[in-house]
């Protein structure tokens, strides 16, 4: 792949090394690179969606060089073009302003409203030709985009048949955020927005009939987010993880902690046996997820767990990113933290520093804590000062970072979080309704108070 | 290419004639006299963090800043595929998407590269780096990866956002969504700079409200130092005095150098 570098209408001993080594990374980096491959330094899947593709990255490339450049000479402070432009060299040409470019595209004939975009969106047909969300036509093919939005819009748009116009004044035309709650509880778009204690009937339902079952990670799963969406607050704490987990619920989890520890490393090319079906959910003969923290497991956070209360222990992130089962303790908790007495074995792998644990057992495991909170739709629990599973106070409490202002709404934050939706309840539908009881507006840390009907994130810590 | 995505693509966030940042308080300037210039900011839209607010702490993969840019980063190929020639349906209807986005990934990977190649991890050097190709690319990708495939001993997540010293507040005020801040003794931070960040860290009361998360701000917030021993940073809130204050605020360097104000001459 051939770049098209901009010329640099400045030059100096220091720029000009560092254009020469900038364009050299470049060649390496775009050489090295292969879209959607696992290919070295990094997989293109591990990269933000920008940079996934080997054309976008060039174009970023080719773009940043005369800005780098345009520091690094800034920087270097000697004289002549670069500090002193000639109007025609800068590398900032005119530019439109927002309201100019809005004006400029309007001009254009685009308009910018949901039902415009939508519109047109429905009425786009797939790039062969085919029609746009035709998803059972799909089949197991990840290759087209629309396969990839069939997940997205499951539901908002019609399976197959004629894409119709959307139609505001139809009733019977569901929109991605405003049938919600219409199809299940029949409330009007107001009624959806505001925080309503019948947005735990769903969960309240499920996390009964989990009640009923032996299995601790389901009766965790619901009882936790009861838990939260109730509002309860505090620091669940074996007693407590027990009575909504069952008897035990605590040692269930320790010796899943204990053996997902030590699940050894694994690439993306490793295929699962039949014992990571019953243990780990993987199906035989399948590529297993590499797990999260370099192909392993665990995170070292720290080889001194006394700020923790445990001496002589380490403290460690338990990733579960990569754990299929369902549920499992990747429902209950997600990722979280657990220390130890400093007797499990460790190692370095050398290939990239990484330190992982080779053995433990759960009487190793002193402590596991974690903060049972939603940072994007929900609410937030800040721990710049203290650490997961301690005590908190309300001013601790915050919006999630989707809520950027006081006019987003439930829906709005979930709507971005869409992107990352996934299926059945605990993907999509739990999230509306955490999003429902945290309500319309941002609240900044310090304004957080206590409601009927308003969830409240809460902390967990288990000792051992 | 769309007309508005090469704009994009040509500026980060500089706006020339405006008499306003978004990031500043510095106003254009404008002289005319034995030849005219035109004073103003060149910098990133994040002058502090390694990534750009679009990008950080989105677990996934990217934040986008508007609604109607889901449907642009599910067709995986943005901006790229806005160059058909004969868009059709969302492309056609919404030139101006992903603008914000595109100058965010042009200011990361600017970021990045700088980072890979510049001494000090990229901080005020203007110095090419001793490392090989493969440590560069190591650093680079480490720059652009989702969160949760970040290596976190590798730069920039190992070091770069950590402070290099820390001052005392001892009175503080906000006034227009503009905090004061009085230290004593001297903050210490160098008017011959211009890419300092502070991360405040007060203990008590409605002081706290000051305070700087580093969920969202990592390597603090940029600073405008108004003599020795005051600094003011923009900070939304109440307007309020405290008299006296409790806690240190930690010093950071973010992305610019003894100056990086670009001069516009015209004789």
């Amino acid at each position: 792949m051939t770049f098209n570098w901009p010329d640099i209408p400045f030059s100096g001993t220091e720029v000009d090394a560092f254009v020469v080594e900038y364009k050299a990374l470049a060649e390496a980096i775009i050489n090295d690179m292969d879209d959607y491959s696992d290919v070295h330094p990094v997989a293109a899947f591990k990269l933000k969606t920008p940079y996934q593709s080997k054309q976008n990255l060039k174009l970023y490339l080719e773009y940043g060089l005369l800005y780098s450049a345009f520091i690094v000479k800034q920087r270097a402070g000697n004289s002549g073009p670069g500090t002193d432009f000639e109007l025609g060299n800068s590398p900032v040409g005119p530019i439109f302003g927002e309201d100019q470019a809005q004006d400029f595209a309007e001009r254009l004939g685009c308009t910018f409203t949901k039902e415009s975009i939508e519109c047109s969106f429905r009425n786009s047909p797939d790039f062969d030709g085919s029609q746009l969300m035709d998803c059972g036509s799909y089949g197991s093919s990840f290759s087209s985009t629309s396969y990839n939005l069939c997940d997205f819009f499951d539901g908002y748009f019609p399976p197959e048949g004629e894409p119709s116009l959307a139609d505001p004044d139809d009733p019977d035309e569901p929109t991605p955020c405003n049938d919600f709650w219409g199809k299940i509880l029949n409330k009007s778009e107001q009624d959806q927005e505001d925080p309503n204690c019948l947005a735990k009937a769903l969960p309240f339902l499920a996390s009964l009939f989990a009640s009923f079952s032996g299995d601790p990670a389901l009766r965790l799963m619901y009882g936790l987010l009861m838990h939260y969406l109730n509002g309860y607050g505090g620091v669940v704490d074996n007693y407590e993880w027990n009575l909504i987990g069952g008897t035990m619920a605590d040692e269930w989890i320790r010796n899943t902690t204990s053996a997902w520890a030590q699940a050894p490393k694994k690439t993306r090319y490793t295929n699962a046996g039949v014992n990571d079906l019953f243990e780990y959910g993987f199906i035989p003969g399948q590529p297993i997820p590499n797990h999260e923290f370099n192909g392993y497991t665990v995170q070292l956070v720290s080889s001194n767990s006394s700020a923790y209360g445990v001496s002589g222990g380490r403290v460690w992130i338990l990733s579960t990113k990569s754990m299929i089962k369902f549920p499992s303790i990747k429902n209950v908790l997600g990722n979280y933290t657990f220390v130890t007495d400093g007797n499990e074995t460790i190692a370095t792998d050398p290939d990239n520093g990484h330190t992982y644990i080779t053995s433990i057992s759960s009487s190793n495991i002193k402590q596991i804590r974690d903060d049972y909170d939603f940072d994007d739709y929900g609410w937030k629990l800040l721990r710049d000062l203290d650490l997961p599973g301690d005590d908190f106070d309300n001013d601790q409490i915050q919006s999630g970072f989707l809520y950027t202002d006081d006019t987003i709404t439930p829906c709005n934050a979930v709507d971005q979080e869409g992107t990352q939706v996934g299926q059945g309840f605990y993907g999509g539908t739990s999230r509306w309704i955490v999003a429902n009881t945290h309500g319309t507006g941002r609240t900044v840390a310090g304004d957080y108070t206590d409601a009927l009907c308003k969830s409240k994130p809460f902390a967990i810590k288990l000792t051992f | 290419m769309r007309t508005t995505h090469l704009y994009a693509f040509n500026n980060i966030t500089l706006g020339l004639g405006t008499t306003e940042f978004v990031d500043e308080n510095q106003e254009t300037l404008v002289a005319v006299g034995s030849s005219f210039r035109i004073m103003d900011i060149h910098n990133f839209a994040d002058r502090m963090n390694v990534d750009h607010p679009l990008s950080r702490n989105w677990r996934d993969g990217y934040q986008l800043d508007t609604a109607e840019q889901q449907y642009m980063a599910l067709m995986e190929y943005f901006p790229i595929d806005l160059s058909f020639s004969n868009p059709v349906g969302m492309g056609s209807t919404t030139p101006n998407v992903g603008t914000k986005t595109i100058q965010a990934a042009v200011e990361n990977v600017s970021k990045a590269m700088m980072i890979a190649i510049l001494d000090n991890h990229g901080k005020r050097s203007s110095t090419v780096g001793i490392a090989s190709t493969f440590g560069r690319k190591n650093v680079f990708f480490n720059c652009l990866v989702k969160k949760e495939y970040r290596g976190i001993g590798t730069e920039p997540w190992g070091t770069w956002n950590e402070p290099v010293g820390v001052c005392t507040p001892t009175s503080i005020s906000r006034s227009n969504n503009v905090a004061i801040v009085t230290t004593t003794p001297a903050h210490g931070m160098s008017t011959s700079y211009d890419d300092w960040g502070i991360s405040m860290n007060l203990n008590t009361g409605v002081a706290t409200s000051f305070n700087i998360s580093t969920h969202f701000s990592p390597n603090g917030v940029p600073v405008t130092i108004i003599d020795a021993n005051t600094f003011s940073y923009k900070d939304i809130g109440i307007n309020t005095s405290i008299s006296s204050v409790v806690g240190i605020a930690s010093i950071h360097v973010g992305w610019g150098g003894t100056s990086n104000n670009m001069r516009i001459l015209v004789l």
